[in-house]
């Protein structure tokens, strides 16, 4: 059995920061941040899942083969939505002008 | 008061390092098919809320921010004492093995339950998506609501769901950890599951400023 | 017979509990091609119905039902296990020289996985079919759709992680079990080919997992997620559907291409020319193939400029694809041909994929897409691919290795009337669509006007040729198990580790674990090809 780097003193040092991190979030939200915000947000939870992965995950100790497959997810997530930005961003939505509660739905209609 | 039995080597491995490298490039190759199924949501999120972001904003603050933010802390600290369970099986700490799995499974269950009371009062509320689904603003943003409504529950619902098989594995490794008469803790079952709970852990830290924090300034 | 994994054991439970990979092999084998006679029987139907204008054999609404069953068969229960899970699951453990896959009873799992998946399909055939075509576009499937959407749904929703299985076995077995000595660049092909394959699997597969739940989802629970009444987009649907249904045409093909290149160089006496740009091709496909989708939406409403950058993309993926076709080609030159089943079988997938690849590149021109967009161009075009393709070189692969799963040889003239039969079939049924497509007539029809009725008896009849074609190996191979000669451990003399044992191999494959120490595909020219006897006798000293 392979032996990781790890101790309870620095398992709870990086518990503390990850809760930490979750206070920052969560007062940032509330200031008016506007466009910057869902980018503050993501960019806190993305250190966030970095020290999960990195100490709790043992990816620190891990072979770089492993890094790789940590990230082949990632990286093809990265993929699908920068091509769709190609679409979405020239296609631009209707707002629907009249409530659509009142109008017969086609869902549910048949089965 | 260490004692760690060996973890046994099936027959096709040549040596228990091989068999190691298996386990954990397996996990790990799992674990990125899981980012896509929930990356195949998040890209649907990010259309919607490119959209709708204000019926999204105002769709978000419906959500209890105090419970979404009490239940992130339960996941990190469950975090905390799995990654505690991983490091004792290492040592061969049975015992210790043992108190923190169990405090882990502890902690997944609040968080299950703090989730099943914020639905059942999304429900009561009529937000839950479908025939009886009402949205009390600007009667335009009904539909863009649901929409958002619908991605909540399909995101957090899969996540609950991974959530359950995550306790099911945590409480079956317990009972047969605590069954054994001799010290014997298997090092990889502990490690693997790590992996599965800490992931499951990661995907809830984007899923809680994703639906629960959009622009709660006003 | 010595001892093999065939008769290790011989009551049923030792195969339903077998984690043996070539029994497992065994158990996927049988299943895929009761799947594939399943969505052979509807294309018979359909062609059938085809052979007269008038729509007089089935009424539309049974038509549709017939080409949905016949797609979501053919593709998820037959052409994306085919090649990974028969021969993958057989012959990878053997080319990398371990005793079997990383995970053998995830492996066993991912048969039951698919058997479960399969008999959801099942039941919404018999509960009356589903109509919504393969691609179960939204919101027809979500909303107006009356057939059985959710059982269907259901059925491929399980099968995709049985896929899912396989390929984490596939990728752990490869990184982490090779025999000494045996480096990256002397893997077979076969196997680079099924690494690449495996990787689109994993990253690819759980896109359509979840997009299927959210169909349900609107379905079940009226959840609206694609409903554009309320708001939401039809179009979101088809990016995520294909996203992962683009990458699996190489899914599909990917292996196909592994088993060619182990035939080709084979049977041409000649060390494989270009081996690592062949490997790496593979990976580059694997790569482009996450970056294309969007050209099946060209006509659909996503933006112009989606249409542009896909258009653009889809065109980089011929590269890879005609390096190896330059490959294989340059592999035949001057080497000693010899014309043998399987290599009947790789030539003819080297021909007719070529056709497909090119017939993709028209279409994948946007401005001419507009034209044949959903009319039998497509229709003629992926099936190319796909049957002049995947299915060939499955069949070649079967050919090749059958002596080896088995122990025993087929007759090699009924082989080679198959192949040929099957060859001029194929092109028969499938060479007049792309001329009704141009011409116009839109796929997906039970009638048309009655002056394409010429070309579509011609398909018809090819489609009865193909299909004795198909049923002709069927007969042969179940002979051969009884009557079929002694096929020895090496008849092709080729060279991989899968040829130096027995044949049926030993249940751990190897008597000792064998230490690789030269390149692959390490072919002489054969002026005189030894006598096989000799060969054999020869091998018997070594083993």
């Amino acid at each position: 059995m392979i032996r990781h780097r790890s101790s309870t003193m620095s398992s709870a040092v990086v518990l503390v920061s990850l809760l930490c991190l979750l206070a920052i979030s969560v007062i940032a939200a509330h200031f008016p941040l506007r466009a910057w915000s869902s980018g503050v947000a993501l960019g806190i939870a993305a250190i966030k899942a970095g020290l999960v992965a990195w100490y709790f995950m043992h990816l620190r100790d891990e072979s770089s083969l492993i890094r790789v497959f940590s990230l082949a997810g990632v990286f093809c997530l990265t993929i699908m939505l920068t091509l769709l930005t190609t679409d979405y961003s020239d296609r631009h939505v209707q707002r629907l002008e009249a409530p659509e509660h009142d109008t017969p739905r086609p869902v549910g209609q048949r089965q | 008061m260490t004692n760690s039995a060996p973890t046994p080597l099936a027959h096709h491995f040549d040596n228990l390092d091989q068999q190691h490298r298996a386990a954990t490039a397996g996990l790990w190759a799992f674990l990125a098919t899981e980012v896509l199924l929930f990356g195949g949501m998040f890209a649907g999120y990010a259309v919607y809320r490119n959209w709708y972001g204000e019926t999204w904003a105002a769709a978000s603050h419906k959500l209890d921010l105090v419970m979404g933010t009490v239940n992130t802390a339960v996941l990190l600290v469950s975090s905390f004492t799995m990654a505690l369970s991983v490091q004792a099986a290492e040592a061969g700490q049975r015992q210790k093995v043992l108190r923190y799995l169990a405090t882990t499974i502890v902690l997944g269950a609040v968080f299950l339950a703090i989730k099943g009371s914020e639905y059942a009062h999304k429900i009561e509320t009529k937000l839950l998506p479908g025939p009886h689904f009402h949205w009390d603003g600007v009667p335009a943003d009904q539909g863009p609501a649901e929409i958002f409504f619908s991605y909540y529950f399909a995101l957090t619902g899969t996540h609950a769901v991974h959530m359950v098989i995550g306790l099911l594995i945590l409480i079956v490794l317990w009972i047969r950890i605590w069954r054994e008469s001799r010290f014997v803790v298997n090092g990889q079952s502990v490690a693997n599951m790590g992996l599965y709970w800490h992931f499951v852990d990661v995907i809830w830290v984007f899923l809680f400023p994703l639906l629960y924090l959009i622009d709660r300034s006003h | 017979m010595s001892r093999n994994y065939l008769n290790a054991d011989y009551n049923v439970w030792s195969w339903l509990f077998t984690t043996d990979h070539k029994r497992v092999a065994i158990l996927y084998l049988l299943s895929v091609t009761f799947y594939f006679f399943i969505g052979g029987a509807a294309a018979v139907l359909f062609r059938l119905e085809l052979m007269t204008p008038q729509g007089d054999l089935v009424l539309p609404e049974t038509y549709n039902r017939l080409f949905t069953l016949h797609g979501i068969v053919m593709i998820f229960f037959f052409l994306i296990p085919a090649v990974p899970s028969v021969l993958g699951n057989f012959l990878l453990p053997l080319m990398i020289g371990a005793r079997d896959v990383a995970f053998p009873r995830l492996n066993l799992a991912s048969w039951y996985v698919f058997t479960l998946g399969g008999l959801f399909t099942i039941a919404a055939i018999l509960a009356g079919g589903v109509d919504t075509g393969w691609t179960f576009y939204t919101p027809y499937s979500s909303a107006y759709g009356n057939s059985n959407v959710i059982l269907a749904a259901a059925g491929v929703f399980i099968v995709g992680f049985s896929s899912i299985l396989t390929s984490l076995n596939f990728l752990v077995t490869i990184h982490t079990m090779r025999a000494p000595g045996l480096t990256w660049f002397r893997l077979p092909l076969f196997v680079w080919s099924n690494y690449a394959t495996s990787i689109i699997v994993l990253l690819g597969t759980p896109v359509l997992t979840i997009t299927l739940v959210l169909i349900a989802l609107e379905r079940l629970l009226k959840f609206p997620i694609f409903d554009p009444a309320l708001g939401g987009d039809p179009l979101l649907f088809q990016h995520l559907f294909w996203f992962y249904s683009h990458p699996a045409v190489y899914i599909m093909v990917l292996p196909s291409m592994g088993v060619v290149s182990e035939i080709v160089t084979c049977f041409s006496r000649k060390q494989i020319f270009g081996y690592r740009v062949i490997a790496f091709a593979s990976l580059a496909i694997a790569f482009l193939g996450f970056l294309v989708w969007g050209h099946h939406m060209f006509v659909s409403g996503q933006s112009l400029y989606a249409g542009f950058v896909f258009s653009f993309l889809s065109m980089l993926v011929a590269i890879p694809s005609a390096v190896k076709v330059f490959n294989w080609t340059a592999t035949l030159y001057r080497g000693s041909v010899e014309w043998s089943t399987p290599m009947l079988y790789a030539l003819g997938f080297i021909g007719l994929f070529t056709m497909g690849g090119l017939t993709g590149l028209i279409l994948a021109t946007l401005a001419v897409d507009v034209h044949v967009h959903d009319t039998y161009f497509v229709v003629a075009h992926f099936h190319y691919i796909m049957v002049g393709g995947a299915v060939m070189g499955y069949l070649g692969g079967i050919h090749f290795w059958w002596p080896k799963i088995t122990g025993r040889m087929y007759p090699t003239s009924w082989g080679n009337f198959a192949a040929i039969l099957i060859f001029v079939g194929f092109n028969l049924t499938f060479f007049p669509q792309f001329l009704l497509g141009y011409l116009g007539m839109p796929r997906r029809y039970h009638a048309y006007p009655p002056e394409w009725q010429v070309l579509n008896v011609m398909s018809s009849a090819g489609a009865s040729i193909l299909g004795i074609g198909y049923l002709l190996p069927l007969g042969y191979l179940l002979w051969s198990l009884r009557y079929g000669a002694a096929a020895g451990n090496n008849p092709w003399h080729a060279t991989g580790l899968e040829w130096t044992t027995q044949s049926p191999p030993i249940t751990h494959n190897f008597e000792q674990t064998p230490i690789v120490t030269s390149e692959p595909y390490d072919y002489q020219p054969a002026d005189k090809p030894a006598p096989k006897k000799v060969v054999v006798e020869l091998e018997r000293t070594v083993t």
